[in-house]
């Protein structure tokens, strides 16, 4: 009983220094961190949605400063001498120290409901920090919602909204609502593809159409503003397009009688090769040469070399199915300035001009094909995309590197030609059509691509992983081009 | 009142103990001397903060990049801030993604106008030392100008120098004589 009785005495003793120990765990800054009720922070657009947790000291919800750094994009300083911590969002900063419940916002003291607390290194100020950020003005790119305890980041206010596809009998019509009036550049309309710039837009969504005459489409933000892009049906005549009134209108139109009556602008191919639109020189340009040597490819070859054989390769392809004249902007390995190029294919009048490279990496490291164009929105820093030529004694003057600029549309016609050819032929592999500030077609005044693909051998069924030749390849671009210049001359 | 001698001894000692310590939180140690030099606050510029960035590296097998979440160590001074941000950006990732840059890179110099342009200047490595197709180039442009636009929000676009000079491309594909602008970029 005694031994007994002993351990009934010694029991509550160790129940006491469990509870005690629980206690002291419990209010240890370490155990204090359990979970509130989280935040959320909608970022609107260019992030996902994502939620930060708050925990529970005393009772009382905190929120990480490490969190709210992230979130507002601020700079914290923290000075562990006195204890304070500072946060700079933009224009304003927050002060904080550690077990004061006060804050300085911009050098004004103001009363948090509980003070700021040091747990393992990172301090967290009191939850209600949060609303109070927006109540007093501290941050103007995003709100608050009390109920929801959500921080919603505002959304850009886009020109071009709510785009939507309506087919109406013989006339499909893509209209969006306009926040203001943009200046719609056509780049090119063709029987098969429409594609229209709006100048200088932002858009809310992009979007997919399929409907009526459109057989496919997109409308997105691009580099220079929002490009709508419409495959159409085989019977397509004509397309208009309005702007104003705080609408955007697209229309296409099966209806040759709308195109007669001049309601529609008729849908033509891209007028290439001057007046008489007959191709009469076209310019190959073996990327790189000489001291550049360009990409080392797999298997150790020189991007310079596979552009030559390339570029040969497509030559003799086009000789065999154009009378036009080929011109190499160099028939050996040597050092071409990139302004020479681009001189070469002007003094020859150039009609079309295709850079050719090459590219083991990236998107295209297994096989594939890139097809580059200059970006409709300009880029030249001495050639506004705008820019009036100008002419002395007769001759046209074009800014150097605006000079691509008024081709830019019929370039990427025929980019698109170049690539749905190489889809159709290649299914399966990757086929990517780029627009960018591409150093080599800037200073060409006529329609100007830079073809890129995969290295392939000059022989063999396994010539790639892909299974093309380099001449299967210079085939199918020379087709590609064939029908692309027959299309034009009608 | 009158006092025993036990409660004005105990009066005498409280009083004198209050005496001590007003004077310990007044004239003690450091406390209110006119001679003890005051501690200065550092001026903002001399701070040292952290701040959280989006680095941009490539992404592997593809032309594109993506961004990582770091924090990172930054002076109050926007140069130096920049510097700061690129200098991790040049460290590389800490998870999946690859670095465009070539070995041996540095920014040299870095400096702001006041219409948004932000000028980098980079050492030679930048182009001497690049290798690859138009898909790092791609790469490694967009590294530079996204990180800048998504950490430094006033820049619309930057301007590359290398050794303080204009370059004209970094691989032979991109121009970079002119302007990298976000807009293009983004």
């Amino acid at each position: 009983m005694r031994l007994a009785s002993g351990r009934v005495t010694r029991a509550p003793g160790r129940v006491a220094a469990f509870i005690l120990a629980v206690a002291a765990l419990a209010t240890s800054p370490a155990s204090a961190a359990r979970m509130a009720s989280p935040i959320s922070v909608d970022h609107a657009e260019e992030r996902p949605a994502e939620k930060i947790m708050p925990i529970l000291i005393d009772g009382a919800s905190y929120v990480s400063t490490n969190d709210l750094a992230r979130i507002f994009a601020a700079t914290k300083y923290w000075r562990p001498e006195i204890q304070k911590l500072t946060l700079r969002l933009g224009e304003h900063t927050l002060r904080f120290t550690i077990d004061a419940p006060i804050v300085l916002v911009d050098e004004t003291g103001r009363n948090l409901i509980e003070p700021a607390r040091l747990i393992q290194g990172v301090v967290y100020a009191p939850e209600s920090i949060v609303r109070q950020i927006f109540e007093w003005g501290l941050f103007a790119d995003a709100t608050w919602d009390d109920a929801t305890r959500t921080i919603r980041f505002r959304s850009p206010v886009h020109v071009v909204r709510q785009a939507q596809l309506f087919p109406r009998g013989r006339v499909t019509e893509i209209s969006a609502t306009l926040l203001r009036g943009l200046p719609p550049r056509v780049l090119y309309a063709t029987p098969s593809e429409i594609r229209i710039l709006f100048e200088g837009g932002t858009l809310d969504t992009v979007r997919s159409f399929e409907g009526g005459i459109v057989t496919g489409g997109s409308i997105r933000e691009v580099a220079g503003g929002v490009e709508l892009r419409l495959r159409l049906g085989a019977d397509a005549k004509g397309y208009a397009v309005s702007v104003g009134s705080g609408r955007l209108k697209v229309s296409v139109t099966d209806d040759k009688d709308l195109v007669d009556a001049g309601l529609f602008n008729k849908l033509e191919p891209v007028p290439i090769g001057g007046p008489d639109r007959d191709v009469r020189t076209i310019v190959i340009d073996p990327g790189h040469g000489g001291t550049d040597l360009g990409a080392t490819l797999r298997g150790g070859m020189s991007e310079k070399d596979a552009a030559l054989d390339l570029a040969r390769a497509l030559r003799s392809a086009l000789n065999q199915r154009l009378s036009a004249r080929v011109i190499m902007t160099r028939e050996s390995d040597v050092v071409v300035s990139a302004a020479r190029r681009a001189e070469i294919a002007n003094e020859a009048g150039a009609d079309l001009f295709i850079s050719i490279h090459l590219d083991s990496e990236g998107s295209i490291k297994g096989g594939g094909f890139r097809v580059f164009t200059l970006s409709p929105g300009g880029t030249g820093g001495e050639g506004e995309s705008d820019a009036i030529p100008e002419d002395i004694d007769g001759v046209t003057l074009r800014p150097w590197l605006g000079a691509q600029t008024s081709a830019v549309g019929s370039s990427m016609a025929l980019a698109q030609a170049i690539a749905d050819s190489l889809q159709h032929s290649f299914p399966g592999t990757p086929v990517l059509t780029r627009q960018g500030p591409m150093r080599i077609l800037e200073p060409v005044v006529c329609p100007a691509i830079m073809l890129e693909s995969a290295p392939a051998a000059r022989t063999g069924p396994d010539a790639t992983s892909r299974g093309y030749t380099i001449y299967d390849y210079a085939r199918i671009v020379a087709e590609a081009i064939e029908k692309f210049v027959k299309a034009a001359r009608g | 009142m009158k006092l025993t001698p036990r409660q004005l001894v105990l009066s005498i000692v409280g009083a004198v103990v209050l005496v001590a310590i007003a004077l310990w939180f007044t004239i003690g140690p450091g406390r209110g001397s006119k001679l003890a030099p005051e501690r200065l606050t550092p001026l903002a510029s001399e701070l040292e903060g952290i701040r959280g960035v989006y680095l941009y590296f490539g992404v592997p097998g593809s032309d594109d990049v993506a961004a990582e979440y770091r924090d990172v160590v930054v002076k109050d001074r926007e140069a130096d801030r920049v510097r700061a941000i690129y200098r991790e950006l040049l460290s590389g990732s800490t998870g999946s993604y690859e670095s465009p840059f070539p070995d041996g890179v540095e920014l040299l110099n870095a400096y702001y106008t006041s219409r948004g342009s932000l000028y980098l200047d980079w050492n030679q490595a930048l182009v001497k030392e690049f290798q690859g197709g138009s898909g790092r180039e791609h790469q490694l442009l967009a590294s530079i100008v996204l990180t800048a636009a998504d950490n430094l929000p006033d820049v619309t676009e930057v301007v590359l120098l290398v050794e303080g000079n204009p370059v004209e491309t970094i691989g032979g594909h991109f121009d970079t004589m002119t302007p990298l602008t976000v807009a293009e970029w983004r």
